[in-house]
């Protein structure tokens, strides 16, 4: 069978290689060329199980992904302690969803970056390099790699930011990478315990997810004394890294910072996928491996993901820069995706149907981010090329000048502003219709902000492009061909899950519901 | 499925809309754009009055608004004195021109700048003609507001014919999303209340559309396609809302109403608010209509996840089977949430001050959207959620329904009395109207008198506003009634059905608006809540007042015929333009219904009339269904009702038409100043509102960000300098302060967690 996860996740690695080496003056082309290519084939993923015949049933999930490769790798033993880590990579509906995700975005990012002129092939090949990361870490299903590849993500990015970012890039960089390698380090502690308790437990040593997913850590630890529930322990530290990520609040000021200094295309991959690998592996690694710890941790994770969501929108309300903006609704918008997690895995003989409402709600919530953000991101860019200014006050009456980016901003706004019809508002709905029976408080809270939500939005859009026009951007033009078309593609994608969210539903629904059954079957309100 | 064509494909009706839409933005607007742009040189699409530029620097300041704001006292002073002129009976055309020419003069700032500009400039965004895909448009958009509104008919007659149809039918389209056995679908359903409300929409939209061809052309030719694909997309969210047959569908509709509203009001988004009349700016009127709706929604949001929750279905139709056994408070709670979407959208107290504001759009806008059809989804809402209200929810809710829309009523009514732009009378005028509908579906046992009113109060309520919007066509956008009067004479093609449709809200015997609200009254009355009769008639005489008082002002006055009544003195000098055939025609049309539709209501003339109709939909409690109203003039109550229309009629007549008694009779003493500025500043609820949002959410919001800034990063900067200076006093390294930061964190990390494992680890042995 033809390796199509190892082409996807390769090939633009291969990109780079040959950017590096190619005419200097068609780097656009070959990044654009192997980035399309790559996007091209990711859509097989979610073709080809449909042809295959057995319906959207065929994605499968994490026991039976519908894509799978694996080569031993390394394999030793020390007296009873074993090491095995195989190059698995596999992708069931969660991970073929953020696999296209991300191809697609990769893809825009490059075309949105036509304009960079400063190092141009060192910058996309950073950039190919850096979806190869993203790729391995959506489909890797060995643990030890997982934790490779999200590892291998932070070099293209640190010297994305801090080489062609803006002003105060050396210092966003630098946290980024902090903040990350600080959680990571803790996700690699949870890593290794997860995999040597398995294995003492069972005597058998995997870290591969089908093992992982299917048997349970029992019994609790022994820190310096204190007891703790074995499960809750290895949720913590494997969610710390992803905490970090996605980005949970106090964990999230690296985020803004990142947003601010990095350039367009960077922001747009930032908000659009990396975040998502936080809550990727918030469902796929920590529930699924510690079904009982999440359930534990439920409902701090719920209140924490509520006060995500409005803190975020308060922060956003008072902010100056436009990207600083957008980067803090970032933060509220994760905050739904916390918060229907939670409802997922909430104690409470609570209806499955809610549980499951709530995860797919969470699941669209990535892909809707990831599609609405990335325009506003690239509708800053547009502006900020032409303007080289982000600070919203000092527009005024841009849609005087520039109509059609006025129109797209617009759309974009609305659709992360949860309007229905659009991709947001069909995560934002099914998040809030599935966590009000399990958490009622904090889905108020969730939907009180939809209030400052359509504030600080409408409130940007009202200060920059409405009102009379400020005589300093008479000269500007409006958005090109070329600028629209990465933002045009996304709007198409952000309508169409508006409308008809079914496929998507449909592609994630044997995962989603293999993690409803697993949480099904544990134990009610033992705490 | 109801085996009639009809409402089988009831999905015809928004698809059509839809269809033109379409049409206009991937089609026809594309070529429009192109044709213009080469016409302008590129670049300049829609380029409005660029070289206008103002003070609207960004403060949500703009977004409420003072008496006239940011003005000196000086100023303001003289705006007063303006005010006196208009309620007293000093006026003289120079006068007042004087007065207003030296608010201009002495306030000096940018203000006076603004509105010597406005008033120079105001209709003259046009640059031009619309162009001929720009006019095709125009035309897509109203054959197809014509198909929808063949169909509504058909379904209407359906219904006549078979009364069967009436209950009620669900037309399901396709599953939006499924999980476990909780349907998310889009369906539609359709009843007496659907039939209704679709031919009310589809007609007000038809002769909107015919309207505003001839008004956008000379208010902003460029942006004439662009008018009408939000006028489609309007009507498509306003069909989707009063078709759907569940919370998921209504809200989706609520919501796209919302969005469209936001671009109408905003159509204008150039513009820069207009200081000294108070007015904001169409962007931040449009900000504002989407927010303060959005408030409400949150609470319709919370009412339907309870619902949904005890439920676990949206359908209108599975909800009341599923709700038995359930707590009656809980029930209370979530349909008095549900009604807070109603009170946001229907511009109900206190919620109610983004409608004044949304005057900014278009008049056409204003009455499509503000008048007849938007504002009126609260009401629908609570018709259609009605047997939630009064069968399963304990009786407080409709309690709640009928004070808020009391005090509302008289509340706005109030605030209408002082007003001196046209628009802004009919836009309080709208908020006390909706007030009543309220009142008659919270007191009364069935959907039939707060729905008759939504219907006649559409038809008279979309004529005053197009009437309006041709006034300020003919006076070249000029909105401030004090520089009107004696219009009737010179464009009585408007003044006609205007006249008809004041004396319609107002309550005059046998006009439509007598009727529907005679039977709201008569309501309160039978429901044995005589604080609401008091307030309900005392409000109808207050809305003959400020109605006739708008009358005599604009199109009568002093010099006029008849003691006032027709023609008189104009108070301004700007030449009168007269409106053509699209602009009076539809007026024409709608004063058929303004007048003639009260008689669907009178059994005595419709056979059941109107209320048996409709109390024949779903929504209707057992028991209840189909009961028929009185002959009103059996009743002495009606009488009462009458006498207080005929006092605010013949008090506005002393006052403004005859001058019989001086306008300024109680603005003469300090305690009715007190009052008339109290009214003149809407009882300041704009300002506690901005208040609230600076010092309240804004703080909150800062504090926020300083706990990032100072607490989060600094413990955060704070940790790595530590480290840094440890590493440096221990190593007296000085090979650069990044990389020992990031080394010292992350090798430290990599020790705790190491230490971390190997704790862990072998404590578990």
């Amino acid at each position: 069978m033809f390796p199509l996860l190892t082409t996807l996740v390769f090939l633009p690695t291969i990109g780079a290689l040959v950017l590096m080496v190619g005419p200097k003056g068609a780097s656009r082309w070959i990044a654009a060329i192997f980035s399309g290519v790559t996007f091209v084939l990711s859509l097989w993923l979610y073709i080809g199980p449909l042809v295959g015949g057995s319906g959207t049933a065929g994605f499968g999930s994490i026991m039976h992904p519908a894509w799978s490769e694996s080569i031993p790798w390394v394999h030793f033993a020390i007296g009873t302690l074993q090491l095995n880590i195989d190059y698995h990579l596999g992708a069931d509906g969660l991970s073929i969803f953020m696999l296209i995700l991300n191809a697609l975005l990769s893809f825009l990012a490059i075309i949105g970056s036509w304009h960079v002129s400063n190092r141009t092939r060192e910058y996309m090949a950073l950039l190919l390099i850096l979806e190869t990361g993203v790729m391995g870490v959506f489909c890797a299903f060995d643990l030890y790699l997982f934790w490779l590849f999200w590892e291998v993500e932070l070099i293209p990015m640190f010297l994305l930011i801090a080489i062609w970012g803006g002003q105060r890039r050396e210092y966003a960089a630098w946290k980024f990478v902090i903040y990350t390698i600080f959680g990571s380090a803790f996700m690699l502690a949870g890593i290794i315990l997860l995999y040597f308790s398995l294995g003492a437990q069972n005597g058998a040593y995997s870290a591969s997810f089908s093992y992982l997913a299917s048997h349970q850590v029992a019994g609790t630890y022994s820190i310096f004394g204190i007891s703790i529930a074995s499960q809750l322990l290895l949720f913590l530290l494997l969610y710390l890294g992803f905490a970090i990520k996605l980005p949970m609040i106090p964990f999230h000021t690296w985020l803004p910072d990142a947003h601010t200094e990095a350039p367009t295309a960077v922001s747009v991959l930032l908000a659009g996928v990396l975040l998502k690998m936080g809550a990727y592996g918030l469902i796929r690694i920590c529930v699924d491996f510690a079904p009982q710890g999440a359930r534990d941790f439920a409902l701090p994770l719920a209140v924490l993901g509520a006060i995500n969501i409005i803190y975020g929108a308060g922060c956003s309300l008072v902010q100056r820069d436009m990207k600083k903006l957008i980067a803090y609704s970032s933060v509220s918008h994760m905050g739904y995706v916390i918060l229907g997690v939670a409802a997922a895995i909430g104690p409470g003989a609570t209806n499955p149907a809610f549980r499951e409402a709530a995860l797919t709600g969470a699941a669209i919530q990535m892909f809707s981010h990831g599609a609405v953000t990335g325009m506003l991101f690239f509708c800053v860019g547009v502006l900020y090329e032409k303007a080289h200014l982000r600070e919203i006050n000092a527009f005024g009456g841009l849609m005087a000048r520039m109509p059609r980016l006025t129109w797209i901003y617009t759309f974009a706004i609305m659709a992360s502003l949860g309007l229905p019809g659009l991709s947001g508002f069909v995560a934002e709905y099914l998040v809030y219709t599935g966590s009000f029976a399990n958490f009622p408080a904090q889905t108020i809270i969730a939907a009180v902000t939809m209030i400052l939500t359509a504030g600080y939005l409408l409130w940007m859009l009202k200060r920059a492009f409405y009102g009379p026009l400020n005589p300093r951007w008479a000269h500007l033009n409006d958005a090109n061909l070329l600028e629209m078309a990465p933002l045009v593609m996304l709007g198409v994608v952000v309508l169409f899950v508006g409308v008809y969210p079914g496929f998507l539903v449909d592609l994630l629904r044997p995962s989603l519901h293999q993690i409803i059954q697993t949480m099904g079957s544990l134990p009610v309100a033992g705490r | 499925m109801s085996g009639n064509v009809f409402i089988d494909n009831i999905w015809v009706i928004p698809a059509l809309p839809l269809l033109a839409f379409i049409l206009n933005i991937f089609v026809i607007r594309p070529l429009d754009v192109a044709i213009r742009d080469r016409s302008h040189g590129a670049g300049h699409a829609e380029h409005g009055h660029a070289e206008q530029h103002g003070q609207d620097n960004g403060h949500l300041a703009d977004n409420t608004q003072h008496t006239v704001p940011d003005i000196d006292a000086l100023v303001e002073e003289s705006y007063v004195q303006g005010i006196d002129d208009i309620d007293g009976h000093i006026a003289t055309p120079a006068a007042l021109a004087r007065s207003i020419r030296k608010a201009e003069h002495t306030s000096g700032g940018a203000a006076a700048v603004t509105l010597m500009r406005d008033a120079e400039s105001h209709p003259h965004h046009a640059h031009g003609e619309p162009t001929i895909f720009a006019r095709v448009n125009g035309y897509i958009g109203i054959l197809a507001m014509l198909g929808a509104f063949a169909w509504s008919l058909g379904v209407l007659f359906a219904m006549l014919g078979n009364g069967a149809l009436r209950n009620g039918t669900v037309v399901h389209l396709y599953d939006w999303v499924a999980v476990a056995g909780i349907n998310y679908s889009v369906n539609f359903y359709v009843d007496a209340l659907t039939a209704v409300m679709l031919v009310v929409v589809t007609t007000v939209s038809a002769l909107v559309q015919i309207y505003s061809q001839e008004y956008i052309e000379h208010e902003e030719p460029a942006g004439y396609s662009r008018f009408f694909a939000w006028l489609s997309l309007f009507t498509i969210s306003m069909l989707i809302l009063v078709l759907s047959a569940n919370f998921l569908m209504i809200y989706i509709g609520w919501e796209l109403v919302g969005l469209c509203s936001f671009l109408l009001i905003g159509f204008l988004g150039k513009d820069a608010p207009k200081m000294q009349a108070g007015r904001p700016s169409p962007g931040a009127a449009a900000m504002k209509a989407f927010i303060t709706t959005r408030v409400g929604d949150f609470g319709f949001l919370i009412g339907i996840l309870i619902l949904f929750t005890v439920t676990k279905t949206f359908e209108f139709t599975a909800i009341p089977r599923l709700l038995t056994g359930t707590d009656q408070a809980l029930l209370t709670a979530a349909m008095i949430l549900v009604f807070c979407g109603a009170v946001g959208k229907s511009a109900q107290f206190p919620l109610h001050v983004w409608l004044p504001d949304a005057m900014e759009g278009p008049t056409p806008v204003s009455a499509l959207i503000h008048a007849a059809t938007m504002v009126a989804a609260g009401v629908y809402l609570v018709a259609r959620t009605f047997v939630l209200f009064h069968q399963f929810a304990g009786p407080q809710s409709l309690e709640v329904v009928a004070y808020v829309g009391g005090f509302t009523a008289i509340f706005a009514a109030s605030i209408a009395l002082v007003q001196t732009d046209i628009k802004r009378v009919l836009a309080y005028s709208t908020v006390s109207q909706l007030g009543y509908m309220f009142v008659g579906l919270g007191v009364a046992d069935t959907i039939g008198p707060g729905t008759f009113h939504l219907m006649t109060h559409a038809f008279f309520k979309a004529l005053l506003f197009l009437g309006s919007g041709a006034v300020l066509h003919a006076l070249g956008g000029e909105q401030d009634m004090r520089k009107m009067g004696g219009l009737a004479s010179r464009i009585p093609q408007v003044a006609i059905p205007f006249l008809l449709a004041t004396f319609s809200i107002s309550g005059f015997p046998f006009f439509a608006g007598f009727f529907s609200k005679d039977e709201i009254i008569a309501q309160t009355l039978q429901h044995g809540d005589y604080v609401l009769y008091a307030i309900t008639l005392f409000t109808a005489f207050l809305t003959a007042f400020y109605m006739f008082r708008l009358w005599f002002l604009t199109f009568g006055g002093e010099g006029g015929r008849f003691g006032g009544w027709w023609g008189g003195q104009y108070r301004d000098t700007r030449t009168i333009s007269q409106p053509g055939i699209r602009l009076w025609l539809p007026l024409a049309i709608l004063a058929v219904p303004a007048v003639f539709a009260g008689f669907l209501g009178w059994n005595v003339v419709s056979g059941g009339g109107f209320n048996a109709f409709i109390s024949a939909a779903n929504v209707t409690p057992a028991g209840i269904v189909g009961a028929a109203f009185d002959n009103p003039f059996t009743s002495g109550a009606t009488y009462v009702g009458i006498a207080a229309a005929f006092l605010g009629i013949g008090l506005a007549w002393a006052m403004y038409g005859a001058r019989i008694i001086p306008a300024n009779v109680l603005t003469r003493n300090p305690l009715g100043r007190g009052i008339y500025q109290v009214l003149w500043n809407k009882f300041y609820v704009d300002e506690v509102y901005l208040a609230f949002i600076r010092f309240g959410i804004m703080g909150l919001s800062r504090i926020a960000v300083g706990f990032d800034r100072l607490v989060i990063d600094g413990i955060l900067n704070g940790v790595g300098n530590g480290v840094v200076a440890f590493g440096r006093g221990l190593r007296r390294s000085e090979s650069g302060r990044m990389q020992n930061y990031g080394a010292a964190i992350f090798g430290g990390a990599l020790v705790i967690a190491a230490a971390f494992f190997v704790v862990v680890y072998f404590n578990i042995k």
